[in-house]
């Protein structure tokens, strides 16, 4: 019976194509804007469990005021004095301070570089977090004008090992290159902090991480911190996952929200062309229950042909968002983890074959219950 | 030989219990029997139509039953009608009635698609009935392309697709000319030798005297020839 089914959908579909096209489009954008909106919100929760596996653990310090959400903004001041106070605290192992500085905005070349300055006896504290040289070796004890380059950088400007960057008016040392890690580190350039600060004419640090001796202590230990320091934020990294998880969410709401608008509509559009092709058949489809088609054929065909119409439109939809998904990595910096994932093509084509059934029931509802007597007569 | 259909005090009413209430069967008794030709003959508004409409289970009746094949009819559901409208019934309509858009083959091949027969099957016996009626060569045709007799011979082939027990056949030759018509006719006639059973309503006298069972009604009533 399906094949039959199938069959008969299909010839109906192609009876009226410029209609049908047109409903498969109206689908098509509605599927389309999901899935291309979808994997922005995709992508920046990537990015965020990128970062998140970098940050966990630790608490981040700035003085306060600055936004803790961007942690290390410049406009934080922590001086060496606050740096000893924090290390001395109770309960904490480890305080890693560093600075920032955003270098030239290289058009054409995606992610401006970072200049990242770290001491370079903290290496291994990054090195613990996952991050592994590609080629070269580490920052070490010592080091004053050697530097540490992302592997995008050292592509986009063909500099190795041995080369030398000119940091405003100092010369650097490139030592090793950092592993690709598809995050704003393939684009950063890793240099002693003491020297950096120098070159940058900085007194003091922008921020620290503070990683507590235990780490199911990190929320009394951040609060302990707070009550002493009044001048600083204490943020976790729990409460940086919750509020990018809000605004993400958040994000998530408005576009799933709204290109649900767009592909509702388009189910709107099946509906409208079920109804039409139901009415224009109104007589065939007396035939067909005099020759013995039941309610649930007649209901079942005309079910499946708006779900075919709608299943087009969704996989097509698909394709079309994950080009525009793709095409947004290049427009945009920040969007660089937008992707198309499994889960969110599955939702788009579970979305497009629901708004196939919804538009499609009450048409074919009506086409089933119609009197064939009458539905013959029918002009 | 066995009765195929069997009406006992057959009653029809329409908006039943309203002001507007008209009775347009009332006390219908019929037997017709296996390879039998019948003709339901009357004016307009007789109530033939409608009788041949409860008969062909596409309405049921208000009060008495209908057997069909022996097996009481009157009280089915909307589906279980279906599905004997299905197995046991073919129709001829006087506007053809037959689906534009799909070739002569495949409108005969429609009711063994909805009756679920494979594909190769109903193709097969779809090409052997269009040969019966004698449209081999008008099988890739569609129906615009065919005249009126030649469309009712496609309908005659679909009537006899799922080998119904009965044909019933409502002003078979209403749209055609004399000649067409006659042609129609000699074909139920024929087929009716091989032992399809008919159930003809008609006004057409020259083919109501030559079927032989002539069942005369008037305002809802057999008033003659049961």
């Amino acid at each position: 019976m399906v094949n039959n089914l199938i069959d008969l959908a299909l010839k109906n579909i192609l009876r009226q194509k410029t209609r049908t096209i047109l409903t498969v489009v109206g689908i098509l954008i509605g599927i389309a804007a999901v899935v291309a909106l979808g994997s922005i919100s995709e992508g920046m929760n990537a990015m965020m469990n990128q970062e998140m596996q970098f940050l966990g653990g630790t608490i981040i310090v700035s003085s306060q005021g600055s936004s803790s959400l961007m942690f290390g903004s410049s406009s934080s001041q922590i001086s060496k004095y606050n740096l000893d106070d924090f290390q001395s605290f109770s309960r904490v192992k480890q305080v890693v301070p560093f600075v920032r500085e955003m270098g030239e905005i290289q058009i054409g070349q995606g992610s401006p570089v970072m200049f990242i300055g770290i001491r370079p006896e903290d290496v291994d504290y990054f090195k613990s977090k996952g991050t592994e040289l590609d080629s070269g070796r580490a920052l070490e004890t010592g080091d004053t004008y050697q530097a540490l380059i992302g592997y995008q950088y050292a592509q986009d400007n063909d500099v190795g090992i041995g080369d030398s960057i000119e940091v405003k008016k100092d010369s650097y040392e490139v030592v090793g290159i950092i592993e690709k890690t598809d995050t704003n580190m393939d684009n950063s350039i890793i240099l002693p902090l003491e020297t950096m600060m120098n070159t940058y004419n900085l007194e003091n640090y922008q921020s620290a991480f503070i990683i507590p001796e235990d780490l199911s202590k990190i929320q009394d230990v951040a609060d302990d911190l707070k009550s002493s320091f009044d001048d600083f934020d204490f943020t976790t990294s729990n409460d940086i996952v919750k509020q990018m998880s809000r605004i993400i969410d958040m994000i998530r709401f408005f576009t799933i929200g709204i290109s649900s608008i767009a592909a509702i509509v388009g189910g709107l559009g099946v509906m409208n062309t079920m109804i039409m092709s139901v009415l224009e058949r109104k007589r065939e489809i007396g035939i067909m229950k005099a020759i013995g088609a039941t309610r649930k054929y007649i209901l079942s065909e005309i079910l499946l042909e708006s779900v075919i119409i709608s299943l087009i439109g969704g996989i097509l939809g698909l394709l079309i968002g994950g080009i525009g998904s793709y095409s947004l990595r290049f427009v945009s910096s920040g969007l660089t983890e937008a992707k198309v994932t499994i889960p969110l093509a599955i939702g788009g084509l579970s979305f497009a074959i629901f708004l196939g059934l919804v538009g499609g029931f009450y048409p074919a509802w009506s086409a089933a219950k119609l009197d064939p007597i009458e539905a013959i007569r029918y002009e | 030989m066995s009765e195929i259909i069997k009406l006992e005090n057959v009653e029809k009413v329409y908006n039943l219990g309203k002001p507007n209430e008209l009775k347009v069967l009332d006390d219908i008794n019929l037997k017709v029997k296996k390879g039998e030709m019948v003709t339901l003959f009357g004016p307009s508004g007789s109530g033939k139509s409608t009788l041949l409409h409860i008969i062909g289970c596409l309405d049921r009746p208000t009060k008495g039953k209908l057997y069909i094949d022996g097996e009481d009819v009157s009280k089915l559901s909307d589906d279980k009608l279906a599905l004997i409208r299905r197995k046991k019934i073919g129709f001829i309509f006087q506007q053809f009635n037959l689906i534009n858009v799909f070739t002569t083959l495949e409108n005969v091949e429609m009711p063994m698609k909805v009756a679920n027969i494979n594909k190769d099957k109903s193709r097969k016996r779809a090409e052997e009935l269009l040969k019966l009626v004698n449209l081999s060569e008008r099988m890739d045709h569609f129906p615009s392309e065919l005249s009126g007799g030649e469309m009712q011979r496609v309908a005659i082939a679909r009537a006899l697709a799922n080998e119904p027990s009965v044909i019933l056949a409502d002003e078979p030759t209403g749209n055609l000319d004399s000649k067409n018509g006659k042609e129609i006719f000699d074909l139920m006639l024929k087929l009716n030798s091989k032992g399809y059973t008919f159930v003809i309503v008609t006004h057409d006298p020259n083919i109501a005297k030559s079927i032989k069972r002539r069942i005369s009604l008037k305002d809802g009533k057999i008033v003659g020839g049961n």
